[in-house]
């Protein structure tokens, strides 16, 4: 982009452009547009003077050039060195300053001293800034492990069954024993007494819990469509069967005739 | 030698923070989705009432149309707990936006039990 300033100070309140030419010239009807190269191309030869536009958020800036510092690095942003702004970051420092002096704003004799040995001995790459793109690791694995205890798995399928429970939880007593809680005690003790399988101490959990006055309700009418899936899935793996009971012996399919039961009600 | 493992007996191992954080409500609870937990006024603007239930966050409920005039600062109320913070992850973000805030829906006041009775 091409940065082009006036030369003379006689500027308008608007822009810098000089007051001599027309006014629409210098202030066109788009305000906070950047002029793109093209209409600086198209505009320029129409001005009389060679008055050209910059940024419109600058051309409230005045224009008077301070003598060029010789570490342009260091433009504060402040409004009499705009060019010398890194506010953009636009290319590499060396084309900010060989663009300023093309331009006039940089005189010959402010010029860096460090331009002629850039010119001759450019580095290797150039210094454009480059936005850092990190994305987030997405395969990096995640060094702080779970934390999940033993009875979280009684805790879980208690919470799938019964829902919170018939008591709410408070959190802000750390002496709390919820409902779940309770549960889960009353499982491990019954699990250490009794040799029953999983499924069976979680009803006798809830019968011992029950005798203790807490009434759990079963949330949901969702044990019933699994049922009915299940049904289905053993009819046809019942016909199948049959069908293949050519050769086979047929003991392989009696058990799974006690298990279908009475056609579900929907 | 560790001590043994407080599973069927919790033992008053108080002072070991693994320990308290294993007996604790928020350990108790699990996820939060779908929790009943008990949550007291803490702000009320107008028609927003500002709950703390023991999470991190507070949550904004507005108060009910029927019987809401009761619900006061202070006054304890039921939730139907469903995030303990609402963060979101925008495009082009590389982390969360947090807005510092739990969501829950409001059941309504607590019953007049007394909470600290087992069942």
């Amino acid at each position: 982009m091409k940065w082009h300033f006036v030369q003379n100070v006689s500027t308008c309140m608007h822009c810098s452009s000089d007051l001599t030419s027309p006014r629409w010239w210098c202030c066109p009807p788009m305000r906070n547009h950047v002029m793109s190269p093209l209409a600086i191309e198209l505009v320029v030869p129409t001005l009389r003077l060679t008055l050209q536009h910059s940024r419109w958020q600058y051309c409230t800036l005045a224009l008077a050039f301070s003598p060029f510092k010789q570490k342009e690095e260091e433009g504060d942003g402040s409004g009499g060195e705009m060019a010398g702004s890194r506010l953009e970051r636009f290319g590499t420092v060396f084309s900010r300053v060989r663009d300023l002096m093309r331009s006039g704003v940089i005189q010959k004799a402010d010029k860096p001293i460090w331009y002629d040995v850039y010119e001759v001995f450019p580095p290797k790459r150039e210094p454009l800034y480059v936005k850092q793109q990190s994305r987030p690791a997405v395969n990096k694995q995640d060094p702080v492990p779970e934390i999940f205890y033993r009875e979280d798995e009684v805790r879980a399928k208690f919470y799938e069954q019964y829902g919170t429970g018939p008591r709410p939880l408070d959190l802000s007593n750390p002496n709390f024993v919820s409902t779940c809680q309770r549960f889960v005690t009353k499982f491990n003790e019954l699990r250490n007494h009794s040799d029953l399988s999983d499924s069976a101490l979680f009803e006798e959990t809830g019968k011992a819990l029950l005798s203790e006055g807490v009434v759990l309700k079963r949330r949901g009418a969702v044990p019933a469509e699994s049922s009915r899936d299940a049904v289905l899935d053993l009819k046809l793996t019942d016909m199948l069967a049959e069908l293949q009971n050519a050769a086979s012996s047929p003991s392989t399919h009696n058990p799974a005739e006690p298990e279908l039961p009475v056609p579900t009600q929907s | 030698p560790r001590p043994p493992r407080p599973e069927n007996n919790w033992i008053k191992w108080e002072k070991i923070f693994a320990a308290l954080l294993r007996r604790s409500p928020l350990i108790q609870m699990g996820p939060a989705h779908d929790k009943v937990v008990v949550g007291r006024v803490v702000h009320v603007v107008q028609d927003d009432l500002y709950v703390d239930f023991g999470g991190k966050f507070p949550c904004v409920c507005r108060r009910p149309a029927d019987g809401g005039e009761q619900l006061q600062r202070g006054s304890r109320v039921r939730l139907r707990l469903l995030d303990p913070e609402l963060t979101a992850r925008f495009l082009g973000a590389r982390t969360d936006t947090t807005l510092l805030e739990a969501q829950a829906v409001l059941l309504g006041p607590l019953d007049g039990r007394d909470p600290h009775s087992r069942e």
